[in-house]
């Protein structure tokens, strides 16, 4: 029986798979996987030209031809499915705009948060949840999403960012995490999250892939076994991620993610 | 002696400086009073026709204060849905100067309206910008909230700003009885309910739009007495009136009005300049080519070419517009097209059950 042919693309959060896929040597005996990654703002300078995604900036095809084993075009034809990874899709993460940057900066009427900067003023829900809606609808990973929709019909799956590390509740900014948690306003915006996505991937086409359930604690922040000694984006994925690293995960989580996957796929 | 029109300019006499012209190509119709700068901190508010403007000034390079932005991640129509960049505030439409005074009292924490919480369905609304929050608010503790945020954005706006452009939208307002508020929409209409007991109509007078103006005026020049004013007259007629006139008549009342104060006000006051953008888009000389076939929305043409004069007049070149593209290409704007702008006065027409 042949193998099936996936097509990985995402950012610094396709790192955890990749290095996952080499705990599941398993897995190789009924896809060959084919990653392509690299940063998210970089990831959007990529256009689809005839069958092909191309990147349109040399920086962006320099990354990936490093971190994606000297491949920076990606032919749509051929592949069983696709699983788009990060990229903006998701609803914490260091260096992307997120319903949690949002929290940050903003106080919902009803979770005031002493942590929350001063000087950002209120918002409402229904603006809160418009904004989660447009920063996933305008992701990087939901324009690919729409791309590979409109032009496969093979599955297509979203694989969100993780959620934080529960580290995030014992060390650095731990009082924004814990008073958000007791005054509502993480569960609030983790219910929109989960709401909006489904939305999004559901207008696109796309199935969700959230990461499975036995990852996560406290239903919203990801195990720290998953989180501790999780690897960079990088050509050789050698470099480790400093210690208090809490948004990107480990190959354990990878695993996770393949094998939630490969169910999915099975289905 | 001779006569005091011998040596006048094209522009002075109706025969070159009108019938002769097109209205796509006139020239010298506008010598603006001051310079603007590209770096002048530039504040907009007014009638919904003073969206377009914002919106142009930002496409040629110049500085419009957005004292509220939108949270980082909002795409351009969802933030205008709540409010954001359409003007230099969250304060929506400020159709009447009554209302822009108003807003400045209570920025300076020298007023405070009453009764401004309208509920509709069981949201409440800021009864005094209800087109920001669409969906409304959960409670009125909320609103009051929120506003209070909002006015303190207004007022550091204003302590900041360099150049004030306000467009004159309209004279008929509804006011609460009991305190005066004036309002930018009738009660009923997106929020809350209309009782004659509580509400009256209004349609303010020459003298009364004058003395606003000047207090606003005032008010500002006392904390920030560099701030210049550019005022012009929305040439956007009423959807509908509630005096007794018919609507054509009560709208050349309103657009007179206005223009007569916009006019004064230049003549009289160093920092303030009048461009005539009414003049531009309703006067008979454009044959209301710049019109939309319902007579009273502005087709983008007309737009367009009531900011061609100004830049023009300015000095804007070509370059430094095509210099200003890579900037605003990262930035969030709705494009301007036709019924491009948020406008609760609109809404009126959904009460008009003629055929």
């Amino acid at each position: 029986m042949s193998k099936q042919r996936v097509c990985i693309i995402g950012n610094s959060h396709a790192a955890a798979l990749r290095v996952g896929l080499d705990l599941l040597p398993e897995l190789n005996d009924k896809f060959v996987f084919d990653f392509f990654a690299a940063q998210s703002d970089l990831m959007r300078s990529m256009e689809l030209v005839g069958r092909k995604l191309v990147p349109t900036s040399e920086v962006t095809r320099q990354r990936l031809n490093a971190y994606s084993q000297g491949r920076a075009e990606i032919e749509i034809d051929g592949y069983d499915s696709f699983l788009i990874v990060g990229m903006g899709f998701g609803i914490a993460g260091p260096g992307f705009i997120s319903p949690f940057s949002a929290l940050q900066k903003y106080q919902i009427f009803g979770f005031q948060n002493t942590e929350t900067a001063a000087s950002g003023g209120f918002i409402s829900k229904p603006c809160f949840d418009a904004l989660t809606e447009s920063v996933l609808r305008n992701s990087t990973a939901n324009y690919f999403a729409a791309i590979l929709r409109k032009e496969t019909s093979v599955p297509v799956f979203l694989a969100p960012a993780p959620y934080p590390s529960e580290d995030v509740l014992s060390a650095g900014p731990k009082e924004f995490w814990l008073q958000s948690i007791r005054n509502g306003a993480w569960p609030y915006a983790v219910k929109v999250y989960r709401d909006k996505a489904e939305k999004i991937a559901g207008v696109s086409g796309c199935r969700l892939l959230f990461q499975p359930a036995q990852t996560l604690t406290q239903d919203s922040f990801t195990r720290k076994e998953f989180s501790h000694e999780s690897v960079r984006l990088s050509e050789a994925l050698d470099v480790k991620h400093p210690p208090f690293e809490p948004y990107h995960m480990n190959a354990a989580y990878g695993a996770e993610m393949l094998n939630a996957y490969h169910a999915m796929m099975s289905r | 002696m001779e006569s005091p029109y011998t040596g006048l300019p094209p522009r002075a006499f109706w025969r070159t400086g009108v019938s002769e012209q097109n209205p796509l190509t006139v020239t010298d119709l506008y010598r603006p009073k001051f310079k603007i700068g590209l770096e002048d901190k530039i504040v907009t508010a007014g009638s919904c026709f003073a969206q377009h403007i914002a919106n142009k000034f930002t496409a040629h390079g110049y500085q419009v204060v957005n004292a509220e932005p939108a949270p980082e991640g909002m795409d351009a129509a969802t933030a205008k849905k709540f409010g954001y960049g359409v003007y230099s505030a969250r304060y929506g439409n400020l159709y009447t100067t009554r209302q822009l005074l108003q807003l400045t009292l209570e920025s300076l924490g020298a007023a405070t309206p009453q009764h401004i919480v309208w509920e509709k369905e069981g949201r409440y609304f800021d009864a005094l910008r209800p087109s920001v929050e669409p969906e409304g608010l959960e409670s009125p503790d909320e609103v009051l909230l929120h506003r209070q945020a909002h006015l303190n954005a207004v007022r550091r706006m204003l302590r900041t700003m360099d150049l004030f452009v306000y467009t004159f939208g309209l004279t008929e307002a509804w006011v609460d009885k009991r305190d005066g508020t004036v309002f930018p929409t009738a009660p009923g209409t997106i929020a809350g309910s209309f009782d004659p007991e509580l509400f009256e109509f209004k349609n303010f007078t020459f003298s009364e739009v004058m003395k606003d103006f000047l207090r606003f005026r005032q008010l500002v020049l006392k904390r920030n007495p560099k701030a210049r004013f550019l005022v012009t007259v929305s040439p956007v007629p009423l959807t509908a009136t509630a005096g007794n006139e018919h609507v054509l008549a009560a709208t050349i009342y309103s657009k007179s009005v206005l223009r007569a104060v916009a006019g004064e006000l230049a003549q009289t006051l160093e920092d303030v300049d009048y461009f005539p953008s009414y003049e531009i888009i309703a006067a008979h000389s454009s044959r209301g080519f710049f019109y939309e076939s319902n007579l009273r929305s502005v087709h983008p043409a007309g737009v367009e070419n009531v900011m061609r004069i100004f830049f023009e007049a300015h000095g804007v070149t070509q370059t430094q517009e095509a210099a200003a593209r890579p900037r605003r290409a990262g930035k969030s704007k709705a494009a301007a097209g036709k019924d491009d702008v948020v406008c609760e006065e609109i809404l009126m027409e959904a009460f008009n059950k003629h055929e």
